[in-house]
């Protein structure tokens, strides 16, 4: 596990270095003032988000055409993962909501298509832990993955495909350098942290897995 | 009422502390399962 702690202490160099450029040194923006600076971790995690949810999908892909347990505990790792970065995305729009639009939270187009997001990720996830046969766990949860992730491009699009009070995304080529800095380090300190946390996540699947379909001989025996 | 936005500084800090905080937690969690998952190997 070097690799896994190599990762962890250089996404943290870059999530102290993007925090600290983000909270002192970039400018308050115009109109919304210090309030902006919540968009150097909301953005980046949208980003790490929408990476992992991916990461998942194509797991989800691979263990239904190639059928081994790799692909299983890749999944098992993403998906807990998903439902963090979900998490994350849902409170931190929450707190960025109340200063800007008046309410802590809104049945806006793009707010109610992340929480549909976390929801179905979240379920996917607990069913795992209601299955104890490993084989129909990966499969049931191959086909879930699959289907729950239709609901990526929504939350993508849902800014442009309907009237919403969430702003259009942003690109590099809209925002200026002194923004773009602190936004760059926190995407690149999380999504280091992801890997790394991805992992070891990963491992443990395994080395669960490898208990479940062979257990130790001592608790056999008891 | 001019449409720009003073303070709010405590909802910025609300929003890193928050993610820190949920981030810390899974990591800690992660490597704490892990280190479990190991030792039971080894025993």
């Amino acid at each position: 596990m070097l690799l896994a702690s190599i990762l962890f202490f250089t996404s943290l160099i870059f999530l102290i270095a993007g925090t600290y450029y983000g909270l002192f040194v970039a400018p308050a923006e115009e109109h919304m003032g210090e309030v902006q600076r919540i968009m150097y971790v909301h953005v980046p995690t949208a980003w790490t988000a929408m990476l992992v949810l991916s990461w998942a999908f194509i797991t989800a892909v691979m263990f239904l055409i190639r059928a081994t347990w790799r692909w299983d505990n890749r999944l098992e790792a993403a998906l807990g993962i998903s439902v963090l970065f979900c998490l994350m995305l849902c409170i931190q729009g929450a707190i960025w909501a109340k200063p800007t639009w008046g309410v802590w939270w809104d049945w806006d187009p793009r707010l109610t298509t992340t929480a549909v997001l976390l929801m179905a990720f979240t379920g996917i996830v607990a069913l795992r832990h209601f299955i104890d046969d490993p084989a129909k766990r990966a499969m049931w949860s191959s086909v879930a993955t699959i289907i729950a992730y239709v609901d990526v491009p929504i939350v993508y699009f849902s800014v442009r495909w309907w009237n919403s009070l969430h702003q259009l995304q942003s690109s590099p080529s809209t925002i200026s350098r002194d923004f773009l800095i602190p936004l760059m380090l926190n995407f690149a300190g999380m999504l280091l942290l992801v890997i790394a946390l991805m992992t070891i996540r990963t491992r443990t699947a395994a080395l669960r897995l490898e208990d479940e379909i062979a257990p130790p001989l001592l608790e056999v025996m008891a | 009422m001019n449409g720009i936005l003073n303070g709010g500084w405590n909802f910025v800090v609300a929003a890193y502390l928050v993610s820190g905080a949920i981030l810390t937690i899974y990591s800690i969690h992660a490597v704490t399962e892990f280190r479990r998952r190991t030792k039971g190997i080894s025993q």
